[in-house]
């Protein structure tokens, strides 16, 4: 029992925060929690034995319409209670809030709040403590929402679930992202052409510029359209690669380089006669490197794959043009555009199969290097069944050994470091006082950028947690600009180590949070509410819904004044009715980084300018905030470093960082709605763990699951 | 480019099914269109007389950002050197959907294109503009100052059309526009005597002449099917090979499917090259030019005539004018003081400038998006390539923004044969010097309304890139002959050095201080030309042309 209540005071602690609940409702619920539905009227074991056989999405959603219908009136945006909206909350947000506890209806505050003769006793104005106001919710509704709760996992008090000994996550056809293509294009033209040759052909058809990008989901890697653009310009692209490859001064070399892989018994002297046996020999070694996997002979599909690659030399007039049209078509084919797991063995259960050791090596070397395998990945294939443990850890250590270009983009998506604000207001006279001795260029963005990737691969690759890219006060500033802003003398050394590193000064600044790139604005004024909506969004995964329109003329931000600082121009400007349900919400994240001005200089003293943009008086900062209401937890914290200290502890950050990875690296068209899912709950686990940021990426893929493939 | 079967077949209708082209040198077999020194291109100036309106309706827009607040590109591309860095992104970003918007003026009509498209921002004219339209083309500011008293040289569609190497068979240039107003977009009927011109206001006169009256012979022998027509059929069975394979789930089967529809439809773009036809003899003569942005069907039969002249290679240049000048305007009298000055005057519960960029959009969509399409789904055997690609067509508007001459809006459609990278939006303002209250419109009317407007680069830099992407070269079209001060001033000191050899083309330091006027000297010289690097007038814009 005490336990429980350890538990549930956590929870209610949290859910308090939202709620508004004060320290009366410790001991209610404390009491309630002891005499467990006393006053429920309703059977558990009916409760629990309800709709059984439902999935666990098919449970939420009747939950979820259950609380549309009698919750929405208030709690929704634009209701009287939209400060927690609750039909927009996924299932794993209930949790993390502390709305509910999986598995335990009996502690959960929804129920709580749903059962409709307890006293008020915590909110002493007269008002009943029951939910929904206008009287209890249909019995059946309520039995949906405890059965809902009952059937979920409440295991080690990890946001994700993994029921199931053998359910590989989902993995479907996906076609391959721009960089992918570009990437695996590269590679593939590198083998016979060599790295010189071949960027050069790249630059001088402009391929990178001419592949359409990739948009439209959580990243970048899960835009699975493959639109009328992609036909037109991968048909060109793979022309002129073709014909590149074929012309009089390549031709040789392409030959020689894929017959030479595997030769058998061919030899040749002249091109244009070329044997049967060096045919064969060309076309199984190129596919093998195009497709990502031996090309099929005597098909499982009825589909010979080599053989019909084989007879474009019949069909075509001369060698020159067969091999072109082999190259053509090995390029824009289903394997290699959307390279599909087909190669697929029996071994699981009826529905689930291995992957062969092949698509297992293109699945990590899509995801860690974000190409096709390369040379030694397929040899590694060739040689060893991934599917064995150790196997499979030495491929994802060759392949993990090379990520850095992979995480660099994912942490340029994660944290929108492509949408860093452009410069504005420069003729202002703050901005002037602010730029004084740096030069507001495009230098200048490009170094905060990459100072953020930077700190992200150093952590990485020098084995440091999660937790310490957000307390690190190591700087990786390299450029006079970005020096200057964080008072520093020397440039990062290119290899650091803990010896040799410059630090920032201290209490000034410290992890990621209080890098340059996450506090500028391109202008002379910062904005705590972009700021916190910038966490949120990416850090919490906790979006706040936009202004309603009625109120669209407000979210400009507020005029100087020559009176307040600019905490306590926003604090004025959000303090209204209308805005404080929500920017009570917001505005303490931002707050915490009051000491940093908009190109996140610290500042002790803030410069304050009037309407015409004279300085006209010069007052402390101040960035002491309480997180309850914000985060959902209960502490108070000075500034930027001790929030970010705060916020790498949480739940939901945690969570949040688990999903955006996971829908990165495995191109997910859009973040992750279900809990359910083995991968992320390996990830959270890590996280919790404190491994290494290195382990935390290779937890995504280290699983026994994501060696096999569900097929329905 | 997605084009349904009814769409093409109507298309097909329109200009003809069953006679190949007879006469281009491209339907020779591949491996000789590989010796082939250039690859024909034509240039297509679509310009809207609706006058004056307002630059930001031409740009993309995020559908949450409001006029005030346009979303800059994201993408940075550093030049080097003491050149400003030019900020650019895929259009594509801006328009998710072939049912987005694609910006106020373009509305949804091009949107399935935008791959093919440039939009182009921060190109600014140092001249204030005057009405004689043909600036945009590097015409003069203002004809009634100017023409007679400083040198003439041609706009560069007529420049294009005069170069051999462009128009090896002395094509004559056509361009069309409303009545008195025919050749003002291409300046050339006084001064251009060697142009042959197939000039009219109606639809009739314009068939004629492209046509000979109609006696344009049509006859031909069979067209060689693309060089991928077969391959691509094989790779259509890998997908359905793989498609139906027991090993592929219900949701791979969808992507599969989906993309059997894409590869079908290049396939099906290949294939137009057998039966593409410079059959002309079903247009229906009807309606003039400027009527086309009131009628969809006046426009497609101007978008199907240009596209037939290209087919028959009776044209490489074209020119259209298409606007009210003096008529009606939303069923009222148009009178530019009062519909063009005042943009933010409310008529009908909009404001002029929204007014403005409807019409705007009018002929977008019925002239330019049918003629874009018609191109994009035809190949030229020259190259294998769509007619698009192997195309330039520009359209743009005649005064900017109450004459104002900062950020004109230029959209640019096709790849002149490979020559121009296409998908962007590329803004070449500088945005370290914001520019608002640099010119009339901004300093008249409040340059809040104006924020993200940025000093550019110089508007005679589009029309080098043009010329260029065109097949010429500098010397094809520099000339050093002409003055060597800045509107023949010799008291401006450091700007004019080294000007005599600028090159470039254009009116830049050709003029005379006593016939431009006051306004100009204010606004532009002392504003807005110290500001410029005139070193780089003779310069194409970065990011646009191919190597």
């Amino acid at each position: 029992m005490i336990f429980v209540y350890k538990t549930g005071l956590r929870s209610v602690h949290r859910g308090a925060n939202l709620l508004k609940f004060k320290k009366p409702l410790l001991i209610a619920l404390f009491i309630f929690t002891t005499t467990s539905y006393q006053n429920c009227g309703q059977p558990m074991k009916a409760i629990t034995g309800n709709n059984v056989s439902q999935s666990s999405l098919a449970r939420f959603e009747a939950a979820k319409l259950t609380l549309e219908k009698n919750c929405n009136a208030c709690h929704s945006v634009g209701g009287s209670a939209s400060f927690l909206n609750l039909a927009a909350m996924s299932e794993l947000e209930i949790i993390s809030k502390g709305l509910i506890i999986p598995g335990k209806p009996n502690e959960s505050k929804l129920i709580y709040r749903l059962h409709n003769s307890t006293p008020s006793v915590y909110n002493g104005n007269g008002q009943t403590s029951n939910m929904p106001p206008k009287g209890p919710i249909p019995s059946e509704d309520f039995l949906t929402l405890v059965n809902w709760i009952t059937m979920i996992d409440s295991g080690a008090n990890i946001p994700f679930l993994c029921n199931q000994n053998e359910a590989p996550d989902k993995l479907s056809a996906t076609k391959l992202s721009k960089i992918q293509y570009f990437n695996s294009l590269k590679n593939f033209m590198s083998r016979s052409l060599g790295d010189v040759s071949t960027l050069q052909f790249l630059n001088t058809k402009n391929v990178l510029n001419r592949i359409p990008n990739d948009g439209g989901g959580a990243y970048t890697t899960g835009d699975n359209n493959f639109s009328a653009s992609h036909s037109k310009v991968f048909f060109e692209i793979a022309e002129e690669v073709a014909m590149e490859l074929t012309s009089s001064a390549q031709i040789a070399k392409t030959v020689s380089t894929y017959v030479g892989y595997e030769p058998g018994s061919c030899t040749y002297t002249n091109l244009d006669t070329l044997s049967p046996a060096c045919r064969y020999a060309f076309v199984k070694n190129l596919l093998l490197r195009i497709y990502g996997r031996p090309v099929e002979e005597n098909s499982l599909n009825s589909n010979n794959e080599l053989e019909g690659f084989v007879n474009e030399f019949s069909q075509a007039g001369t060698t020159k043009i067969a091999l072109e049209n082999i190259i053509f078509r090995a390029l824009v084919s289903p394997q290699f555009i959307f390279h599909p797991y087909v190669d697929i063995l029996p071994g699981g259960t009826v529905t689930v199969y291995r992957l062969s050791s092949y698509a297992i090596a293109r699945r990590l070397s899509l995801i860690y290097n974000n190409s096709f395998p390369d040379e030694n990945l397929l040899k590694l294939a060739a040689t060893k069944d991934l599917i064995e443990e150790s196997a499979f850890l030495s491929a994802l250590s060759y392949a993990s050994d090379k990520m850095a270009p992979s995480i660099n983009q994912f942490t340029k998506e994660w944290l929108r470091l492509d949408k860093l604000p452009n410069y504005s207001f420069q003729s202002h006279n703050k901005f002037k006082l602010l730029t004084t001795g740096i030069n507001p260029n495009e230098e200048l963005r490009t170094s905060m950028i990459t100072e953020v990737v930077d700190l992200v691969n150093y952590i990485r690759e020098s084995n440091k947690t999660v937790k310490d890219l957000f307390t690190s006060n190591i700087s990786l500033a390299r450029t006079p600009d970005l020096m200057k802003i964080y008072n520093q003398a020397t440039p990062a050394p290119n290899n650091i180590s803990d010896t040799n590193a410059v630090r920032f000064p201290a209490g000034e600044r410290g992890g990621l949070l209080t890098r340059a790139a996450m506090l500028f604005t391109g202008g002379h004024s910062e904005n705590p509410i972009h700021r916190s909506i910038h966490i949120r969004n990416s850090l919490l995964c906790s979006k706040i819904a936009d202004p309603p329109p009625n109120l669209s003329s407000e979210i400009i931000p507020p005029a100087l004044d020559g009176v307040g600082t600019t905490r306590t121009l926003f604090h004025n400007k959000t303090s209204g009715p209308q805005c404080i349900s929500c920017h009570s919400q917001i505005n303490p994240i931002g707050f915490a980084f009051s000491k940093y001005n908009s190109f996140g200089m610290y500042q002790d003293i803030e410069p304050v300018f009037n309407a015409a943009g004279n300085l006209v008086n010069e007052l402390p900062t101040d960035a002491k905030v309480d997180l309850q209401v914000a985060m959902g937890v209960n502490r108070q914290v000075d500034g930027g470093i001790e929030l970010s200290q705060v916020l790498a502890e949480t739940k939901d950050f945690k969570s949040c960082l688990v999903k955006n990875y996971y829908a990165y690296a495995h191109q997910l068209p859009e973040m992750p709605q279900s809990i359910n899912s083995c991968a992320m709950k390996r990830m959270y686990q890590s996280l919790d763990a404190d491994s290494s940021l290195q382990d935390f990426f290779k937890s995504s893929t280290v699983i026994r699951q994501f060696r096999f493939r569900k097929l329905e | 480019m997605k084009l349904t079967k009814q769409s093409r077949r109507m298309f097909l209708q329109g200009v003809g099914t069953s006679l190949p082209i007879p006469f281009l040198a491209s339907m020779l077999p591949r491996t000789v269109w590989a010796q082939t020194a250039e690859i024909p291109r034509r240039f297509i100036s679509i310009l809207s007389n609706y006058d004056i309106g307002r630059n930001g309706a031409w740009f993309p827009r995020m559908s949450s950002h409001s006029m005030n607040n346009l979303p800059p590109p994201s993408q940075v591309h550093v030049v080097g050197g003491s050149h400003h860095n030019i900020y650019h992104q895929a259009l594509r970003d801006f328009v998710p959907t072939n049912s987005s918007n694609l910006s106020m003026v373009a509305g949804t009509a091009l949107s399935p294109f935008v791959e093919s498209i440039n939009i182009l921002r921060g190109l600014d004219f140092i001249f204030r503009y005057g009405h004689d339209n043909s600036q945009v083309l590097g015409g003069l500011p203002s004809s009634s100052d100017t023409r007679g008293k400083l040198k003439l040289i041609p706009t560069i569609d007529h420049f294009l059309n005069n170069h051999k190497s462009f128009n090896p068979k002395g094509l004559p240039i056509n361009f069309w526009g409303p009545a008195g107003h025919i050749e003002s977009w291409s300046y050339a009927a006084t001064a251009d005597t060697a142009t042959k011109a197939a000039s009219s206001y109606y639809i009739s006169g314009i068939y004629n002449a492209l046509f000979s009256n109609g006696t344009f012979p049509e006859a031909g022998e069979s067209a060689k099917p693309h060089p991928k027509m077969d391959v691509l059929s094989r790779v259509l069975e890998d997908y359905k090979r793989v498609r139906n394979s027991r090993n592929i789930s219900s949701d791979d089967k969808l992507v599969l499917d989906n993309a059997v529809d894409k590869w079908s439809d290049v396939q099906k773009g290949l294939l137009q090259s057998t039966t593409a036809s410079c059959k002309h003899k079903s247009l229906v003569k009807m309606g003039n030019v400027a009527s086309a942005n009131e009628s969809a069907a006046v426009g497609k039969v101007v978008a199907d005539m240009i596209t037939a002249a290209i087919l028959c290679d009776t044209g490489r240049v074209f020119t259209i004018g298409t606007g009210p000048i003096g008529g009606l305007f939303d069923g009222e009298n148009f009178e530019h003081g009062t519909t063009s000055h005042q943009p933010f005057s409310l008529v009908n519960g909009k404001y002029q400038w929204q007014r403005m960029a409807e019409r705007q959009n009018g002929v977008i969509r019925h002239i330019l998006a049918p003629l874009v399409q018609n191109l994009s789904s035809v190949i030229d055997p020259s190259n294998g390539k769509s007619f698009l690609y192997n195309s330039l067509i520009m359209n743009s508007y005649e005064n900017g923004q109450v004459h104002g001459y900062l950020s004109h809006p230029v959209m640019l459609i096709g790849n002149a044969g490979g020559k121009i990278n296409s998908g962007q939006y590329i803004d070449y303002g500088d945005k370290s010097k914001p520019a608002n209250g640099a010119d009339e419109f901004t300093s008249t009317l409040g340059s809040e309304n104006f924020s993200n407007n940025y000093q550019g680069v110089l508007y005679n830099r589009l029309l080098v890139t043009i010329l260029q992407a065109m097949g010429l070269s500098a010397a094809d079209y520099e000339d050093n002959s002409l003055e060597s001060q800045v509107y023949g001033r010799s008291d401006l000191g450091a700007m004019n050095v080294n000007l005599s050899n600028l090159g470039g083309y254009g009116y830049v330091t050709r003029g005379d201080l006593s016939i431009v006027g006051n306004y100009t000297i204010d606004q532009s010289l002392k504003k807005g030309l110290p500001k410029y690097r005139l070193s780089t007038f003779k310069d194409p814009l970065p990011l646009l042309l191919r190597n």
